[in-house]
């Protein structure tokens, strides 16, 4: 199984390596440090994977992951985040991606989610909260990904051109972006 | 002195401790001896004698990591301590370098900076990124021009004074009577200084006045 690895920290990217490298089923295909090389490697290398760090120098990893979904052989993407929480989630499920993992996930949990997925039931609360901040017309679609409709599916049935869903996915994540500040650490 | 610096690494995040490690054994001269995933754990593992550089995470579970730069290096005075950070922030750096830091390396560059940081601080040497040299310089500069003595000392001069007489072992009272002021002031001013130090009790108060030469040790 291929990988791609999306993170800018280099220790992190080590680690991953390193981790991944252990084991006979999993290689690494590529690793990246932006949004812009990430997304080059997962076009030229057509991973089954992809790990993406949410925090990138250049863009956010949930704007990668969107872009990946116009891809042939669109790869599974898994988004990786210090602060992962139930919101995050829903925002990666209108990115597109698989699921998230905290980067403090273990390293046998990790490897699991990376060969068998890491999908997970979304928070309802944290749906009902985002879902207020959008435009009433997009919350078929945010229900349909929540609960992981193909993509063509939610098209079909809402009888809406694959662009125009696009396009409402990428102002759904422009909505909820402007108010998801990233929590300030604790010194 | 050990050819082999012999090191404890210090992150709550399993993935970046093995790369770190990756990085750091890749060169013949360090070592890692010990793993730590919270703070408090660093401080327990980074008393022991066998860690000569304790590499801590800034930001970690339990105690953070200038939390544990501070009970570490006010406890063993002969151990070295670098920051990792993901803050390319002048607070958070000076904060590194009052909790007894002798480097601040950001995680985004770890690969280039870590090794040379290790050797810098183990040669006695701090060890800043650029930008960080730049922030020091403007913030002396400012200080400087505003006319305030260049030292990032937190305590005033009355406080200086107390922290002597409390090493010396005076008591309050005798404090108290000494500077003409209410006893209930010296304590006051006692728990201040314990708060801006980050200190628990006495004891650690005289190892600060004897490390600042208000007293003989």
């Amino acid at each position: 199984m291929d990988i791609v690895l999306v993170d800018d920290h280099p220790a992190v990217r080590a680690g991953l390596r390193g981790l991944i490298s252990d084991e006979d089923d999993l290689r690494v295909a590529a690793t990246a440090a932006t949004a812009r090389e990430g997304f080059e490697a997962i076009a030229d290398t057509r991973p089954d994977v992809a790990l993406v760090d949410l925090h990138l120098p250049d863009d956010d990893g949930l704007s990668l992951c969107l872009r990946t979904r116009g891809l042939p052989d669109a790869p599974r993407v898994i988004i990786y985040s210090a602060f992962a929480d139930a919101a995050l989630a829903v925002r990666a499920a209108i990115a597109g991606a698989e699921g998230v993992l905290p980067k403090a996930t273990a390293p046998r949990a990790l490897l699991d989610a990376l060969r068998t997925g890491a999908a997970a039931p979304l928070d309802t609360r944290a749906l009902r909260a985002l879902g207020e901040r959008l435009d009433e017309g997009d919350l078929p679609i945010l229900g349909m990904l929540s609960h992981g409709v193909p993509d063509a599916e939610i098209a079909s049935t809402l009888g809406l051109e694959p662009e125009w869903l696009d396009a409402r996915r990428w102002a759904m994540l422009a909505r909820l972006a402007t108010s998801a500040r990233r929590p300030v650490a604790a010194a | 002195m050990n050819l082999t610096t012999r090191i404890l690494l210090a992150d709550d995040h399993a993935v970046v401790r093995r790369g770190l490690r990756l990085v750091l054994e890749g060169e013949p001269d360090l070592r890692v001896v010990a793993e730590a995933g919270d703070g408090a754990e660093a401080v327990e593992r980074g008393l022991q004698q066998d860690v000569d550089l304790a590499v801590l995470d800034i930001s970690m579970p339990r105690m953070t990591g200038l939390q544990a730069a501070r009970e570490l290096t006010s406890r063993r005075e002969d151990l070295r301590v670098l920051i990792l950070s993901m803050h390319d922030n002048e607070q958070y750096l000076f904060e590194a370098l009052r909790a007894g830091a002798s480097g601040y390396v950001l995680k985004s560059v770890a690969d280039r900076d870590l090794v040379e940081a290790c050797r810098a601080t183990m040669r006695g040497e701090p060890f800043l990124y650029p930008g960080a040299v730049r922030s020091l310089m403007r913030d002396f500069v400012e200080r400087a021009r505003r006319g305030e003595a260049p030292s990032d000392d937190p305590l005033t001069p009355r406080e200086v004074e107390i922290v002597k007489l409390i090493a010396e072992a005076r008591t309050t009272r005798e404090i108290a009577a000494d500077l003409v002021l209410s006893e209930k002031t010296v304590e006051r001013h006692r728990t201040n200084i314990l708060a801006k130090l980050g200190m628990r009790d006495r004891v650690e108060l005289v190892r600060y006045a004897i490390r600042r030469g208000l007293v003989e040790p």
